[in-house]
């Protein structure tokens, strides 16, 4: 079984790779890390702070555009093209199939992630030095890692999605799923003491129910100075995993119903 | 065969149309910088704005604050629009991030230098000091975070400047300034004016004590500048006492030994203040540690000054530049002697030939 999944992997990532929509997005995320340096220089003081928050928030949407626009139609491409009856037909299931799609885009996702994350670093290295290197590096690998897991999730639906509607329904539902995720936290806030009671219970139980992306978000805490919480690091990628593992799962239901 | 239309009327038209586009742009930019100074500015609720930031709460503090920035110092026909444009982007701002140490400090520099309006520079300091306070004592770590020392002396100095002439404020002043020295990071010129203060008030055992600890430090700079206050402090007191006396007496005090014992001051804090402390024939205090310090002081930083000339141009300056420039003057000397810098830099005492 590891082996179809490998090999599905194998096919989707040196696909993926290949995409020059990638190549557009990996571009807009360095472009963003680099002139992020511009930004620091028009603050009256804090320039490493606000270099450091723009680029990682540009890796961030770069996450969220991969997950959108090659995610989301990855399993349409596939089926469009045919190429799934060449797998299909072999002894790979649609299990299989999604299973392996799935490890293949998260594997060229963490790839261009990780690509900005250390443009980064050297960016950050080179205006700040070793002293700053060395005083914020455990949250921003924090904030990186935080940033990986999250990719693990938006692919994760992007394919559910996928498998569920057109292309661009599944990317548009994944860039809503990413609003959602991260606007839950300070959606509680919001109500919690608020003007309605029956609101702040109704989202109460929302909240518990609606997948939570700032579990893993520790882009904000970079720039705080306060000691990195590892533990719920580690806590959020459980609950990611778990989250993953449902879309995934639903993915896998959805594209064995569908008739192509 | 028909032919294909020939594109340089397209072409030129494009050109054309650019060009004039771009020959208008210079008197639209100026009427656009005139419509900008007083543009309608939107500051966003704190909460919606933490919703809208997607869990990008720093950046959106950041894009904020890069937008306002101009802001501060540019003109507005309406002064109230920029009031409470400022003003809302200093809360917002700092409720996205309450870490954000640029616009607590910048925020109360503009709300008290520019604005006058020290109330919400207080508030936008008490909200700074409230969150780094809960964080520090949620992390059990006292003095983690050089950002509310800042804070506290930037309180304290509001109270100080703006708010001392009202009785029920003074104190507030002396509280965050002993908040800042009991921090690891207090710098001694807020010791200083804490210490000052605080011999005003009669707080003289609790300063004495508190340079006394300091001439203990690890650090000896940190060590050779508490002796110099400690010193200070006792000429304050000293000439403190001696006017007390003189009100009371109705006559000044024949010697030290009467100040001494003359039961203005606690025994053992007598004893400490005047300790070093003469009287010459006309009945004036004379501070003999106080000058031994206060000349090495002054010729440590006479040394420095020099240093830096030398970093600066590659030689050592001539003691001619060091007399005339104030920062670099060294004490004094003794009579029949004078200066001389020598080829390390050191200030040495030399006879007069």
């Amino acid at each position: 079984m590891m082996q179809r999944v490998g090999a599905v992997a194998q096919a989707t990532f040196r696909e993926a790779v290949r995409d020059r929509l990638l190549l557009l997005v990996v571009a807009f995320a360095v472009g963003m890390v680099l002139f992020s340096r511009v930004l620091g220089w028009l603050s009256v003081e804090d320039e490493m702070k606000m270099m450091q928050d723009f680029s990682l928030t540009g890796i961030s949407l770069l996450s969220v555009f991969l997950a959108m626009l090659v995610g989301a139609g990855a399993l349409a491409r596939e089926v469009e093209r045919r190429t799934v009856y060449t797998v299909l037909t072999r002894t790979a299931t649609r299990g299989h199939f999604i299973v392996g799609k799935f490890f293949g885009l998260v594997g060229v996702f963490w790839l261009c992630l990780l690509g900005c994350a250390l443009i980064l670093g050297v960016w950050a290295w080179i205006w700040g030095g070793m002293e700053w290197m060395r005083a914020v590096s455990p949250a921003m690998t924090a904030a990186v890692l935080g940033l990986l897991v999250e990719s693990v999730v938006l692919t994760a639906v992007a394919l559910f999605l996928g498998a569920l509607a057109s292309p661009a329904i599944a990317s548009v539902g994944t860039f809503v799923f990413y609003l959602v995720g991260h606007g839950t936290e300070a959606m509680r806030e919001l109500t919690i003491g608020g003007r309605s009671p029956e609101f702040e219970q109704v989202f109460a139980v929302l909240y518990r129910i609606l997948p939570n992306l700032e579990n893993l978000n520790f882009i904000n805490a970079t720039t705080s100075g306060r000691p990195v919480d590892w533990s719920a690091l580690g806590m959020g990628s459980v609950y990611a995993i778990l989250w993953t593992i449902a879309f995934l799962a639903g993915a896998v239901v959805l594209f064995r119903r569908r008739q192509f | 065969m028909a032919r294909a239309p020939s594109a340089f009327v397209p072409v030129l038209l494009m050109i054309g149309a650019v060009a004039a586009a771009s020959w208008l742009q210079t008197d639209l930019g100026k009427s656009n910088a005139v419509r900008r100074r007083n543009d309608f500015r939107y500051t966003p609720d704190a909460g919606v704005a933490q919703v809208m930031s997607c869990g990008h709460r720093s950046t959106l503090a950041n894009a904020i604050w890069l937008r306002a920035l101009p802001d501060f110092s540019r003109e507005f026909d309406d002064l109230e629009l920029k009031g409470r444009w400022l003003r809302g982007v200093l809360d917002v701002a700092t409720d996205l991030e309450p870490t954000f140490t640029t616009a607590y400090l910048y925020g109360t520099s503009y709300l008290t230098i520019l604005d006058r309006d020290p109330d919400d520079a207080i508030d936008l300091l008490e909200k700074g000091i409230a969150y780094y306070t809960q964080i520090e004592e949620e992390e059990g770590e006292p003095g983690r975070y050089p950002t509310l020392t800042a804070l506290h002396r930037e309180l304290a100095m509001a109270y100080y400047i703006y708010r001392e002439k009202d009785a029920a404020e003074k104190p507030m002043t002396m509280k965050h300034l002993g908040i800042v020295t009991e921090r690891p990071d207090c710098d001694m010129l807020t010791r200083m004016m804490w210490s000052s203060l605080k011999v005003d008030q009669g707080g003289d055992l609790l300063v004495m004590s508190h340079w006394d600890e300091l001439t203990r430090h690890q650090n000896t700079e940190v060590q050779r500048k508490a002796f110099l206050e400690l010193e200070r402090v006792k000429k304050k007191i000293a000439i403190r006492t001696r006017d007390q006396f003189k009100e009371k007496a109705g006559r000044p005090a024949a010697s030290v030994e009467e100040l001494r014992k003359c039961g203005l001051l606690l025994d053992e804090l007598a004893e400490d203040v005047f300790a070093g402390i003469d009287m010459d024939e006309e009945g004036n205090l004379v501070f003999v540690a106080l000058a031994e310090l206060e000349f090495e002081d002054q010729r440590r930083a006479a040394e420095q000054a020099a240093a830096i000339y030398r970093s600066d141009y590659d030689e050592w300056p001539a003691m001619a530049w060091m007399n005339k420039n104030p920062l670099a003057t060294p004490p004094t000397p003794p009579d029949g002697m004078e200066w001389r810098l020598t080829e390390d830099g050191a200030l040495e005492l030399v006879a007069i030939p």
